[in-house]
């Protein structure tokens, strides 16, 4: 399906400098929450001062809505792309437009595509076709196996030079043991982190939900939701062997927050992010074997659910990710076992966040900083801030505001979500990478 | 000829740990002795000893350097290789120690891939066992023929700063080189991937880095180890063209060291990914081919030594 674009101002112009006048910032790095004239140029952020204190002709003066809220643009850790190899399911460009529409100013990729990440040269050329959409920012996961087949190391130290930000199995996990420790030991001279999806291929081969009641009355074969925590376990005895630096991405369950917990509080380094889908979604979602559903992981029991919102406040989780994950119509109309796994999730990424703020589960601090601040220190960025010199990568947001999640109304080439039809709170007014607005809100 | 006192009272030379500080000055002075040209002549001192060369794995600089050595020393020699052996019709590594010991050689030089090898075979012979390499675990002759070389061009081994590169894991001449330029004073750093760094090294007595650009610096001996090839296709590192980046030494970088370092190498060497062709040939850097011509003198040594601590056993 075509759909027009929104305004895109990608267009190279010459640098103005841009003011941002008396609009409430949320930044958790200076802990702000303050109505503030924040003054950008140069791709970078010039000033923040108090209301009204930055007065010169030469800039171009942005007057915001009432509600508007700025904040550092949305930093996305876990995005899958189908560019190279699946492009009538997504491509770069609609991916980076999403982005944008989405708030989001950079956004990690996983390796998973075809081919697959594990060379420098595929890092280079979407590196190089990244920046000359002038979107947002992309990151690129460099593949941590051969393939991803989980059986050789990949070229770990030659993706890091030539960009990469982290190394993963993308949805697969880095399972084989052995491998396992030697790609934590060896990422200790690289210092990027090892990116989990953590599941035990033997026990969730061929399952299409959690075990429980719900999947015995559904007759779907389950996976029970230990095996997170299993694989999480056995890693976390071999961060310890090899200080490494390792995140758990899309964590979904009681059991697997607890481990990353008692690592943080043994002092290893360790990190971990969820998404929207488990935060406000659990298995009773499938009772009518809606494939919109079907995530990987799939989705919990309403009990990991709860304990994955607490853990959003009490800083446990790091960050939320998207886990956008774009699948064609035809993949998601097929019988629940056959479909495939994946929802799109940046368009509804700052939505379903805001949503448990105004639901009074997070505060407003709390859930900006899982956006923003949270996966820039994962990834060790120089983002997700609003500080003088800090590049001017910016999102303006009303979180007064609602709408209805349509799939159809998405700018990925897919529209499988699984927020279809539900009310969404919180809007995106405009996103500004490097000082350029990259999308304005109609 | 002064009479020579090695100050070593064991019937082998399994590794070189333990072994005493002037134990090895004395290999390294007799060594010099027998690397002069106009001592370089054949003598008698093993006159009817025989030396039975006994090797599990492949060599070619380490078996022949033992064989001339005996030649040199009128020993009488035989040269025992896995693929002639009957270790191939199913007989025990014990069983072949024992049917050789019947035959009364003086001298066994062994090599085998497993570690604990020699000493193990030490317990069940009469003659005296030279380990030629076991495993993972020593190669003291040329540790010692590296010394020799070092002190040949006449670099103090006290206070030496020496950097040991690349596959320290799997590395035999990297345990006997840190057990010797410990014991004589030398500063050892070891420097590779961490998935070819063993665990508690740092305990031998070295410094561990990871950053070969760094631990260059102040280097007054850089010595490069063999990465075997089956190691670099993803297991222990990626490739060999990462590893040749990251830690390959070349013409170029080896300008980060000081400037009178000297660059050596066990052999054989991988040219293109732990060292440079260029740089390997090198005379004024490389050392590769003193090693190579060092290594007979020292087994002489070693031969003479343990002949006389024999003699003084069994007095």
């Amino acid at each position: 399906m075509f759909r027009d674009a929104q305004t895109f101002k990608t267009k190279f112009t010459k640098m103005k400098k841009t003011l941002f006048q008396n609009i409430r910032v949320i930044d958790s790095f200076s802990n702000t929450d303050a109505q503030k004239d924040v003054l950008i140029g140069d791709n970078l952020i010039l000033g923040i001062e108090d209301p009204y204190s930055i007065n010169n002709l030469d800039f171009t003066v942005i007057k915001s809505p009432d509600n508007a809220i700025l904040i550092p643009g949305i930093i996305d850790l876990r995005v899958e792309s189908k560019d190279p190899g699946e492009t009538h399911t997504d491509n770069l460009e609609t991916l980076l437009k999403s982005a944008a529409k989405s708030g989001i100013t950079t956004l990690a990729c996983l390796p998973n595509t075809d081919p697959v990440v594990d060379d420098t040269s595929m890092v280079e050329s979407l590196s190089r076709r990244a920046k000359s959409l002038n979107l947002s920012k992309l990151m690129i996961y460099g593949a941590a196996s051969i393939g991803l087949d989980d059986k050789k190391m990949s070229e770990l130290g030659l993706l890091k030079n030539a960009g990469v930000v982290g190394f993963t199995n993308g949805n697969k996990p880095i399972y084989n043991p052995l491998l396992m420790k030697r790609i934590l030991s060896y990422s200790t001279m690289l210092d990027l982190p090892i990116v989990q999806h953590a599941d035990i291929p033997e026990l969730s081969s061929e399952t299409e939900a959690t075990e429980s009641e719900i999947s015995t009355r559904l007759g779907l074969r389950g996976v029970p939701s230990i095996t997170e925590a299993m694989l999480i376990e056995r890693d976390i005895h071999l961060i310890k062997l090899t200080k490494s630096k390792y995140h758990v991405s899309h964590i979904s369950t009681k059991e697997g927050v607890k481990a990353i917990e008692k690592a943080k509080d043994n002092g290893l380094n360790v990190t971990c992010d969820t998404s929207p889908p488990y935060m406000l979604l659990n298995d009773l979602s499938l009772s009518n074997y809606d494939t919109r559903f079907k995530l990987s992981p799939p989705l919990r029991s309403e009990e990991d659910r709860c304990f994955i919102e607490e853990s959003l406040e009490n800083g446990v989780i790091d960050a939320i990710s998207s886990d956008h994950s774009p699948q064609n119509r035809d993949s998601k109309l097929l019988p629940f076992s056959l479909s495939k796994a994946g929802s799109l999730g940046m368009e509804t990424l700052l939505s379903s966040t805001i949503s448990l703020v105004k639901s009074n589960r997070i505060s407003i601090k709390t859930a900006i900083k899982l956006l923003t601040l949270g996966p820039s220190k994962i990834l060790s960025l120089n983002v997700g801030k609003i500080l003088k010199g800090s590049p001017a990568d910016l999102t303006i947001i009303d979180i007064e505001k609602s709408w209805i999640a349509k799939g159809d109304d998405m700018l990925s080439l897919s529209s499988n979500t699984c927020f279809e039809g539900m009310p969404m709170q919180g809007k995106i007014l405009s996103c500004w990478k490097d000082g350029i607005e990259i999308y304005q809100c109609n | 000829m002064d009479k020579i006192d090695y100050y070593y009272n064991n019937l082998h030379l399994l590794g070189i740990q333990g072994m005493q500080k002037n134990t090895i000055l004395s290999i390294l002075k007799r060594a010099k002795y027998f690397n002069d040209k106009k001592n370089n002549k054949k003598n008698t001192i093993l006159k009817d000893y025989l030396v039975i060369n006994l090797f599990f794995e492949n060599s070619t600089r380490t078996k022949a350097s033992f064989e001339i050595a005996a030649k040199l020393m009128s020993a009488d020699i035989l040269n025992i290789s896995v693929s002639t052996s009957s270790i191939k019709k199913g007989e025990t590594l014990i069983d072949t120690a024992a049917t050789l010991n019947a035959m009364h050689p003086d001298f066994l030089i062994l090599r085998h891939p497993n570690s604990g090898t020699a000493e193990m075979l030490s317990k069940h012979v009469q003659c005296s066992i030279i380990n030629a390499g076991d495993g993972r675990h020593e190669h003291p002759t040329q540790a010692l023929l590296d010394a020799a070389v070092i002190k040949d061009k006449n670099r103090n081994l006290e206070g030496l700063k020496v950097l040991i590169c690349g596959d320290i894991l799997n590395s035999r001449v990297a345990r006997s080189n840190i057990y010797l330029l410990t014991t004589m004073g030398a500063e050892v750093k070891v420097v590779g991937p961490p998935t070819l760094i063993p665990k508690g090294i740092e305990n031998m007595g070295v410094k561990v880095s990871n950053n070969l650009q760094i631990s260059l610096k102040s280097a007054d001996i850089v010595m490069i180890l063999r990465l075997q090839n089956e190691r670099m296709d993803g297991s222990e590192t990626p490739s060999k063209r990462e590893y040749y980046n990251f830690f390959g030494i070349n013409e170029e970088n080896i300008k980060i060291a000081k400037d009178n370092v000297f660059v050596m190498h066990p052999g054989p060497m991988n040219r293109g990914v732990e060292i440079d062709s260029l740089l390997a040939d090198n005379n004024e850097i490389s050392l590769i081919k003193n090693q190579v011509e060092m290594g007979v003198s020292v087994r002489m040594a070693c031969l003479e030594m343990l002949k006389l601590s024999r003699q003084n056993l069994q007095k």
